[in-house]
């Protein structure tokens, strides 16, 4: 084998484009050759110097972009450039949507930045469910300025994991790689597209995309006049309408107008500009135009979108609604608060859950009734700090689940009680939202030293206290191991050993505050974990959930799936 | 005494983890071609490290466990999301680790000199390297945007990287001197 032929296929593979064939070659080649494996790695390590330098020179082409000009510059380049220099190494994440806590110049030592701001692009990328489960967009990213949000997204399923876009996210230009389903995407300028898949649409900026294949319906209010769609046949740029694009991977293009007038033109033949008007359609394929049918029906319009997304949350709604029927029928369940049927004056909860070991409610004090994370459905806001939700449940247990979905509230940063026992007893718990976003699990034991409370944390999660979206925190207290795991949206992100020498109690507890008691002790018993004074929990509390049993983490991913109502992204098999 | 290792054991390995980012990126880089997927080992990588902190023993070689996770989720992920031609295969990729060197990746000097180099490149050279080193582009969307075959591309870019390595090398060599 020559070295031209070995060199030949590693450039291939790093630029992604080996044969099978030239895989299996290479293959071949790198298990039977020392001196292979020893040229990957040589040339590896140029790749990755680039790649590297490529990271670090975002702005460039941002600068360059006549698109963008007009544009305020993305926010934090500047400063992060500075940091940049200080820490060459750390990968550029600037242009992620970092929370303002989370902004190089918050944090003293560079390390603790780099590492918080890589869990801060963790969260956004892997916890979302959420909202932005790809920020990266990496492969197809271009231009890296939001230029629109996907709106609505029904039954999406993408093209490829690199592709998988959420609702509610922001968009940069680049690809949408739609396989099935339908998706929504507002234009910052204020055009609105729906995209069939399957479908590939390039958002070129904030008022013009590519529809390379599939299917589109454009409505472009007002201050949107001007949007422009390209297509391999056409381009048309609106002229206040209502319209449909189709662009088959073979064949005739179409244009159709549903609504005011176009303007139309072949891409290399300005000459051939014409207007289109309203139930006008043309057929265009090899430079040649010619007119046919206007068929609407054949485009799905916002309203069948709606609808369509409608009858999916419901459905996902009932599915969780069958799942929480069987938690509450749980024998491990002690405590289940759906915050369901209850009246807007209702100052207590059910609880639903089948070990209903005590007078089977828990007492609403204060707190706002507000809606739920599904429509029609129900959460309490606690805003005021004598907010709180008080419960019984007696007994003593080895290991305790607990789960909430909960809505950080906008405001200070400090620790939020989720729960607080209030017994003073060896065996009594706290779990507490730290100010820093990170979760901790307290547990009174019997000796002397601090109180006796002892206490596991997560790594700081910043996106937890972002306010606004819905999280589903888990934290699951295993007697016998003595580990206590925290679970944010259904990912496990620590797992400790806590042992303890007493077993868990309840007793009369807290959701949402620190507890009843007299002010001295609180502060005393509750110093190690909380600091300064503890706080209402200061958001909302949609689902509340303690079983006397360890959950596993298939377990806790399905409760996150399966209650959460953004569904996960679906990649084509 | 608090009987929970987590705070301090948990910054240690972060830390850890922040120092050797980059050449575990590199790393990543050379056995998963798609930058994207790259990003999603090392969030995985980060989140496994993070899970298992506890089990890090302070004193102990970060690099190889750090690594070991990494090249297992490498594999997962490729298995997960890429089709054979994308990927090697597990023997493949057990007999490249082994044959890595635990030598720095890239010092400060190599990057400072690859900025220069970057700007010897032709305009056309330098439009290539940046639709796929900036924008991770793949050859055949980079052929569509330059109006080339999608081989001149691959072309282009094996010949780019050649004379980058050239040109830094070259520097390195006369601040050597």
């Amino acid at each position: 084998m020559s070295t031209e032929r070995l060199e030949l296929l590693l450039h291939r593979h790093f630029d992604q484009m080996l044969s099978l064939a030239e895989r299996q070659e290479l293959s071949t080649l790198l298990l039977s050759s020392p001196k292979a494996r020893e040229e990957f790695w040589r040339m590896a390590r140029w790749h990755a110097l680039i790649r590297q330098w490529g990271e670090s020179e975002w702005g460039r082409m941002e600068a360059q972009s006549p698109i963008l000009r007009a544009l305020p510059p993305p926010p934090r380049r500047t400063k992060h450039r500075e940091s940049e220099k200080r820490t060459p190494w750390i990968p550029d994440f600037s242009w992620v949507d970092v929370p303002e806590y989370l902004k190089p110049g918050r944090w003293a030592v560079p390390l603790a930045a780099a590492a918080a701001v890589f869990m801060g692009i963790f969260l956004l990328t892997r916890f979302s469910l959420l909202q932005n489960p790809t920020p990266q967009a990496g492969v197809n990213a271009g231009l890296r300025t939001e230029i629109a949000v996907l709106s609505k997204s029904c039954e999406a399923v993408w093209a490829d994991a690199g592709s998988v876009r959420t609702q509610g996210q922001s968009l940069n230009s680049g690809f949408i790689r739609l396989s099935e389903g339908a998706v929504q995407i507002d234009f910052a300028r204020g055009a609105r597209v729906v995209l069939e898949g399957p479908s590939d649409f390039e958002l070129l900026s904030d008022n013009e995309g590519k529809l390379h294949s599939g299917r589109l319906r454009a409505y472009v209010p007002e201050p949107a006049h001007g949007f422009l769609v390209r297509t391999r046949d056409f381009n048309v740029v609106d002229l206040g309408t209502e319209f449909g694009c189709e662009v088959p991977r073979k064949g005739a293009s179409e244009l159709h107008v549903f609504e005011g007038k176009v303007s139309f033109e072949l891409p290399s033949r300005p000459e051939s500009g014409r207007h289109i008007a309203q139930n006008e359609a043309l057929s265009v394929t090899g430079g040649k135009a010619e007119d046919i049918q206007a068929q609407p029906a054949r485009f799905l319009d916002e309203p069948q979108l709606a609808a369509r997304e409608k009858k999916s949350t419901v459905a996902r709604r009932e599915e969780w609604r069958k799942l929480h029927q069987t938690l509450s029928r749980d024998p491990s369940a002690l405590v289940y608060l759906d915050f369901e049927k209850s009246n807007p004056w209702s100052r207590s909860v059910s609880n639903l859950a089948h070990r209903n070991l005590a007078d089977g409610t828990a007492s609403v004090v204060g707190c706002e009734w507000v809606p739920g994370r599904w429509p029609q459905t129900a959460a309490l806001e606690l805003a005021k700090p004598g907010d709180r939700i008080r419960l019984s449940v007696p007994g003593l247990f080895e290991s305790l689940s607990l789960a909430a979905w909960i809505q950080v509230g906008s405001g200070d940063e400090g620790a939020r009680c989720l729960v607080s026992t209030e017994s003073d007893q060896p065996g009594e718990i706290r779990w507490v939202l730290q100010g820093d976003g990170s979760v901790t699990f307290a547990l009174r034991t019997a000796s002397a030293e601090d109180s006796g409370w002892r206490w596991a944390s997560s790594p700081a999660i910043p996106m937890l206290r972002a306010a606004g979206r819905w999280h589903l925190l888990t934290t699951v207290y295993n007697g016998a191991t003595g580990t206590v795991s925290h679970f944010v949206n259904g990912n496990q992100i620590s797992r400790s050993s806590l042992p303890s020498d007493s077993p868990l109690r309840l007793d009369t507890f807290e959701v949402g505050n620190a507890g009843l008691r007299p002010e001295e002790n609180l502060q005393v018993s509750l110093a190690p974990v909380l600091a300064p004074a503890p706080r209402a929990f200061g958001g909302r509390i949609d689902e509340f959930l303690i079983l006397s049993t360890p959950l596993d983490p298939e377990e806790i991913q399905r409760l996150f799936e399966t209650g959460s109502p953004v569904p996960p992204p679906k990649v084509r098999r | 005494m608090n009987p929970t290792p987590d705070p301090e054991q948990t910054s240690l390995v972060q830390g850890l983890f922040v120092q050797h980012l980059p050449a575990l990126r590199g790393f990543l880089l050379s056995i998963v071609s798609d930058f994207t997927l790259v990003d999603d080992v090392v969030q995985e990588t980060f989140l496994t490290v993070n899970a298992k902190a506890a089990q890090f023993e302070k004193g102990s070689n970060f690099r190889a466990w750090v690594y070991t996770i990494a090249r297992f989720k490498a594999l997962q992920a490729l298995q997960k999301s890429s089709p054979p031609a994308e990927r090697f295969s597990q023997d493949v990729l057990e007999a490249l680790c082994a044959h890595e060197s635990s030598e720095d990746w890239h010092s400060e000097a190599q990057m400072r000199h690859l900025f220069d180099c970057i700007q010897t490149l032709t305009p056309k050279a330098r439009e290539v390297v940046e639709l796929r080193y900036q924008q991770a582009h793949r050859p055949p969307e980079i052929a569509r945007r330059v109006g080339w075959s999608v081989d001149s591309v691959h072309v282009a870019l094996s010949r780019a990287r050649n004379l980058l390595r050239d040109c830094v090398l070259q520097k390195m060599e006369a601040e050597r001197a």
